[in-house]
Order: structure tokens, then sequence, then C-alpha cells
């Protein structure tokens, strides 16, 4: 028979290590981390299959449009003419601003037309209509 | 003169370091929100003053209107469809359009009193016929 070789029994792994380890992970996690700024207002986002993840949360500015026709923006409902004020300073703040439109799947085009032309005279061009992914 | 007493530099504990750090990382993981921002790009045509008519061929009707109908073709050939059938009608005028040596633009007319859901249909629809040239017809 062949003998087993027998294991020295106690054999620590070395903890030393273990902070940088940790360390690291804390930094990765402080720079990746966004915090939530604001909370908008409830709004039911349609579904698309062509809906793709968009990169760059910090470029976002969120809009909400619900169902009775309020404008959401930083938390606060505001009309379509200051809608056009916040976004022109947001977009000589950040050029590569993108407006992501979260808008009620029930709500009239009207409303959203009104938006898109003000931010068509703000010059806050790329935008993203908010979508959930369609299984198919 | 008083005299300063001298302070004996104790040595540094490293060994509470790790659960420190480890507090803050477990504070960083429950904070952090992975990012679910999914949606459609869509760049909004410059606003021009002047707004002519588009007058370059290829160009494809979509109207959408009140009762949530949808109107797909070439300029006077109009036809109602279906916003599932969107897709695979642009794709054979497309087709159609590059047969001639022209591109395809697709304009876009919704009515105010139109879903937004139907719109973003409309949308979805056209970038699964894989058309980028899409502009918004506005009064």
């Amino acid at each position: 028979m062949i003998e087993k070789k027998q294991t020295p029994s106690q054999q620590a792994i070395s903890t030393a290590s273990l902070p940088d380890i940790i360390f690291l992970l804390l930094i990765f996690f402080m720079v990746t981390t966004v915090f939530v700024e604001y909370r908008g207002i409830p709004v039911k986002i349609p579904e698309a299959v062509n809906s793709e993840k968009i990169d760059g949360k910090r470029a976002l500015v969120y809009c909400y449009l619900d169902l009775n026709g309020r404008i959401c923006v930083d938390d606060q409902i505001i009309t379509n003419t200051e809608l056009m004020n916040v976004m022109y300073l947001k977009r000589t703040q950040n050029p590569r601003l993108i407006v992501s439109l979260k808008v009620d799947e029930n709500s009239k085009n009207g409303l959203l037309d009104k938006v898109q032309k003000a931010l068509q005279d703000a010059d806050a061009r790329r935008v993203m209509y908010a979508a959930t992914t369609k299984t198919k | 003169m008083l005299r300063k007493p001298v302070r004996k530099v104790g040595d540094f504990n490293a060994a509470s370091m790790a659960d420190v750090t480890f507090l803050l990382l477990i504070f960083f993981i429950v904070t952090t929100t992975i990012s679910s921002d999914k949606g459609i790009k869509f760049v909004l045509p410059p606003k021009v003053d002047n707004t002519e008519g588009v007058k370059v061929k290829g160009v494809v009707n979509v109207f959408l209107n009140d009762d949530n109908e949808v109107l797909l073709g070439k300029k006077g050939k109009e036809e109602v469809v279906s916003i599932e059938q969107v897709s695979s009608r642009l794709r054979a005028l497309d087709r159609e359009i590059a047969a001639n040596g022209d591109s395809i633009i697709v304009s876009i007319k919704v009515t105010d009193g139109s879903l937004y859901k139907n719109y973003l249909a409309i949308i979805d629809q056209i970038k699964s016929a894989k058309i980028d040239r899409i502009s918004l017809a506005q009064e």
C-alpha cells in the first residue's frame, strides 16, 4: 500500500497581508461609489428591446415627467421655462451632459414635445429615454 | 519656566487597522449602487429658426395619432401598420431605397395626445431596423 504522506497539521495562513487586501477593496468601492443625490417622483418606465446600458453616471441628469404633467429635475417641480434655464446652466458646467428622460409610459407626448423643445433651446441635445430591457 | 514633559511615543498598533478598514469597506459596499441606467440613446436635432422641409430623397414618414395608430411609408404612400410591423416595413423600405442609391431617413411625427409608450415603441422598432438617421418633425 502506498503510504500517505502526512500533511503538516498546523500551517496557519499568514494574515499579515489581509489589511492590504481589504484596503484595496476599500479604495475600489470608494472610487466607484456615487451617492444618490435625488430621489425624483414615481413614474412607470416603459420597456424596450434595444435598451442599452449607459456609461458615465456622473454626466447624467434625471428629468422626470409624470402622469400629472409635472416636470421634476433635482427633486424640484419646475416649469418648462425654468427647465430651459436649469439645463442651460448644467450644459455649460458639463458639455458631455446626457439628460435621462424618465417619462411615464402612459403620459401624453405633448408634454414630452415641450420638454424636448426646451432642451433644444438649452442646447442639451443628448438625451436618453429611460427604458427597462424587454425580454423577448 | 515650566518644562514640557517629554512624551514617549508609543508604538502604533497596526492590528486594529484591518478592523477599521473593514468597517469602512462594509459601509461603502452597502452604499454602492450598481449602475442600472438603461435606456435608448437619442440626439435631438439642433434648433433651427427657419425650419425648411427635408428635400432629400429617401424620406420615410412615420405618423402616430391620438388613437395610437401608426401610418408608415414614403410621402403620399403611407399605410396603416401596427407598431410590431414597423421594423420589418422599414427594413424593406431601407433595401428599396438603398437599391436606388439613396439612404433612408425616418421622419417621425407624433400628435400631442398620443401615448409615450407607443412613441418609444416606434423608436425601439427603428433601432431594431438598424437605422440611425431619425428626424423629429416639429411644428
